[in-house]
């Protein structure tokens, strides 16, 4: 297959001292001029990449340009990664690559300063309070559901209902949404590649109330929309589906699920995590239902996620846990409830870590998620074709091109090798930072015919170099093993 | 093949070992293998002295690469499991490779019972974690292997050490030992509750009758005729 990649220059040459072998291995930074995050006129003139030329079947056949023709300017990586000091530091030796986003992101010098300023200067608990503290912490804490709110254009800032994480946002709607509205016989429409979060609560609640699950299965190893269509029917009460896929990369197409679903009468949740702090997601142009996130994939803190619910929906639904804030009157044999979004978030909340929260969405909007998502698709490209050129691999997932977009991670495994091993000694001795295993996605590697496979995420402060660094570490790590049998 | 493996299958696997990789040439001054035979003292604690040896081989390997050569060296003298022990009972959980873990009872010795591990992985790093537990404990007494902890491995200083993220579900170290843990205790309280039962059934043929409400008081021991 033929695809053109437009201004991305190809890998430097294998005999780069940024290579393995140099301990002194280096990766290029540009010098931030921005105490905190990036101005938007300093990003909008740097041009990613101006070369461009095209892709032959044969990854191998990729012409290898100096490494002065490279680049006329900084890329979004090289110019982000100074406001992120944990990106810095030396690993077993070498400097870290992590490419592990799709685990966790890193957090930028703003974040941490957001977190850090809370609890020195206004920590105190919220809503309750009528002292300066309390009033100064809960402004903060519901600007950060505004900013959220905005982040994904929700029609309504009580549309925004803060959770400890997506998995709990998505626990949320299937103990409250999916208890009330659930009978014998309704079914749920899943994708055989859901995260572990997007399929358990179901099956939980699906035992309680008779429900049945019903799975898409793949088709070139990417969900079957043609089954999934002729698994609609009257019956069909919901449709969980991720945006993204953390495993093949894939992104399904929401806008058409949801218009499909709707259309027999099925509610649709979307699971975001891996869609909403890398490309622009418009709830209402989307017209979902539900929709999960979660903070610490976003450059937020952990412990800190969301659900956007439309809020006739949010407001039908009866409370998940019960506690204080939830209220409105307690008596000793019942007691009323708030509105939402207060109904759903009992107890006192993770205050610090929403506003924090809200301080990644301050900076990745001063980036722009425009340029975050076109910067990484092109990253994308470069990881999917450097690493389809190692012998003996199978990425998994579609490959990108013109009209097939790709998330910037790769899941993959070589042939005779563990992934584990793999992870394991990229670790050891380079420094390189991936994942090994399910990937919370069992069912989907069942459906892959493996147990585990290993995973290369990125985001937009990793760069081109750091590409070619894990490639080549990949290269020397097959070697080894395949010597060492 | 069920969960608790006959002790007989580990003394016929431990004799047919996997065949052997060609071994590489190692510093003059590696530490002799731990599984070269040395008569133990009276009252030494095997699995100790073992662990200890192990460690210093380990540790006389300077450079890291070749501390994981060594490893892989031991992954490849991990005796054959045999593809039937490759069942869920048997499965480690927790890790991110596939480990199967058979564990019995040996009363060969001295009339005192002695722990069997055999082990396997389908990733070649776990497998030699496996290896070196196995190296460790195989033969040992109950006691010697619920006294080990994850962090005595640590001294290995191979990839991966169990010194770092003890509590990560991850850690092949961590699950594998409690995996042998969990097992010896269960296959220790398996005989004890039988030999209960079998001393129980001696009484009631005998001139002195347990009743409901001796339960639980302690019972003049039978000398084993054995």
């Amino acid at each position: 297959m033929a695809a053109s990649l437009c201004h991305f220059p190809p890998a430097v040459s294998s005999s780069s001292s940024l290579f393995v072998g140099s301990k002194s291995r280096s990766l290029l930074l540009a010098v931030s001029p921005f105490k905190h995050f990036p101005s938007k006129s300093s990003i909008s003139a740097s041009l990613p990449w101006t070369r461009s030329y095209a892709v032959s079947n044969d990854a191998a056949a990729f012409s290898v340009a100096s490494p002065s023709d490279l680049r006329e300017s900084p890329s979004l990586g090289e110019i982000t990664r100074p406001d992120f000091p944990i990106l810095r530091q030396v690993v077993n030796g070498f400097n870290l690559v992590y490419f592990d986003n799709a685990a966790t992101s890193q957090k930028p010098s703003s974040v941490i300063k957001a977190l850090s300023e809370y609890y020195e200067l206004y920590n105190s608990n919220v809503h309750r309070g009528v002292h300066y503290l309390s009033a100064k912490a809960t402004d903060a804490y519901e600007e950060a559901r505004n900013k959220v709110a905005n982040f994904v254009n929700a029609a309504d800032r009580r549309e925004i209902i803060f959770t400890r994480n997506a998995t709990e946002a998505i626990n949320l709607v299937a103990y409250s949404w999916g208890a009330l509205n659930l009978r014998p016989g309704d079914e749920i429409v899943l994708t055989i590649a859901e995260h572990h979060s997007s399929i358990v609560p179901w099956q939980i609640v699906a035992k309680k109330t008779g429900a049945v699950l019903k799975y898409v299965e793949l088709t070139k190893e990417v969900p079957d929309l043609d089954q999934f269509k002729g698994l609609l029917s009257k019956n069909t009460k919901l449709v969980v589906a991720h945006h993204v896929s953390n495993v093949l990369g894939s992104v399904l197409p929401i806008d058409e699920i949801v218009d499909w679903s709707h259309k027999v009468g099925a509610k649709v949740l979307v699971d975001a995590c891996q869609s909403v702090p890398h490309m622009v997601v418009d709830v209402q142009k989307l017209n979902v239902d539900f929709l999960v996130a979660s903070s610490h994939k976003m450059c937020g803190p952990t412990g800190a996620g969301f659900l956007y619910g439309k809020i006739n929906l949010l407001s039908s639904m009866p409370p998940f846990l019960g506690g204080g804030e939830m209220i409105t009157d307690v008596f000793q044999d019942y007691s009323t409830y708030a509105e939402p979004p207060s109904r759903f978030e009992a107890g006192t909340p993770a205050i610090a870590e929403a506003i924090g929260l809200g301080a990644a969405i301050d900076y990745l909007s001063s980036i722009g998620m425009e340029k975050i998502h076109n910067y990484e698709k092109k990253l994308s490209e470069y990881l999917y074709y450097q690493l389809s050129s190692v012998p003996n691999i199978h990425i998994y997932g579609p490959a990108p091109s013109d009209t097939v977009h790709r998330a910037a991670l790769c899941a993959f495994n070589v042939d005779n090798i563990h992934p584990t091993d793999i992870a394991t000694f990229l670790d050891e001795q380079h420094g390189v930072a991936v994942r090994s295993g399910h990937h919370c996605a069992q069912p989907l590697h069942r459906a892959l015919g493996v147990n585990a496979s290993a995973r290369a995420s990125l985001y937009f402060y990793n760069t081109k170099e750091e590409v070619d660094t894990f490639i080549q570490a990949l290269k020397d790590t097959i070697e080894f093993f395949t010597t060492a049998a | 093949m069920e969960a608790t493996a006959d002790a007989r299958w580990f003394r016929a696997a431990s004799r047919s070992c996997a065949p052997r990789r060609q071994r590489r040439r190692l510093p003059a001054d590696f530490v002799r293998c731990v599984h070269a035979a040395r008569p133990f003292p009276a009252g030494v604690d095997r699995a100790r002295h073992r662990l200890g040896r192990l460690a210093n081989e380990f540790r006389s390997l300077p450079e890291p690469l070749d501390r994981v050569k060594r490893l892989l060296d031991y992954a490849s003298e991990l005796p054959a499991f045999p593809e039937a022990g490759r069942v869920p009972a048997n499965a480690v959980s927790g890790c991110t490779a596939r480990v199967w873990l058979a564990v019995a009872a040996d009363d060969g010795e001295q009339g005192r019972t002695r722990m069997r591990f055999a082990a396997d992985s389908d990733s070649e790093i776990a497998k030699g974690f496996c290896s070196c537990i196995v190296t460790v404990l195989d033969g040992a007494l109950p006691e010697e292997v619920l006294e080990m902890t994850t962090e005595d491995f640590g001294a290995l200083e191979v990839m991966g050490s169990p010194a770092r993220a003890v509590n990560s579900r991850v850690n092949t170290w961590n699950n594998v030992l409690i995996s042998m843990q969990k097992r010896t205790r269960e296959l220790m309280a398996a005989r004890e509750e039988k030999e209960e039962q079998q001393e129980g059934g001696r009484f009631l043929c005998g001139t002195w009758r347990r009743s409901s409400s001796d339960r639980g008081a302690s019972l003049p021991r039978i000398p084993d005729k054995s």
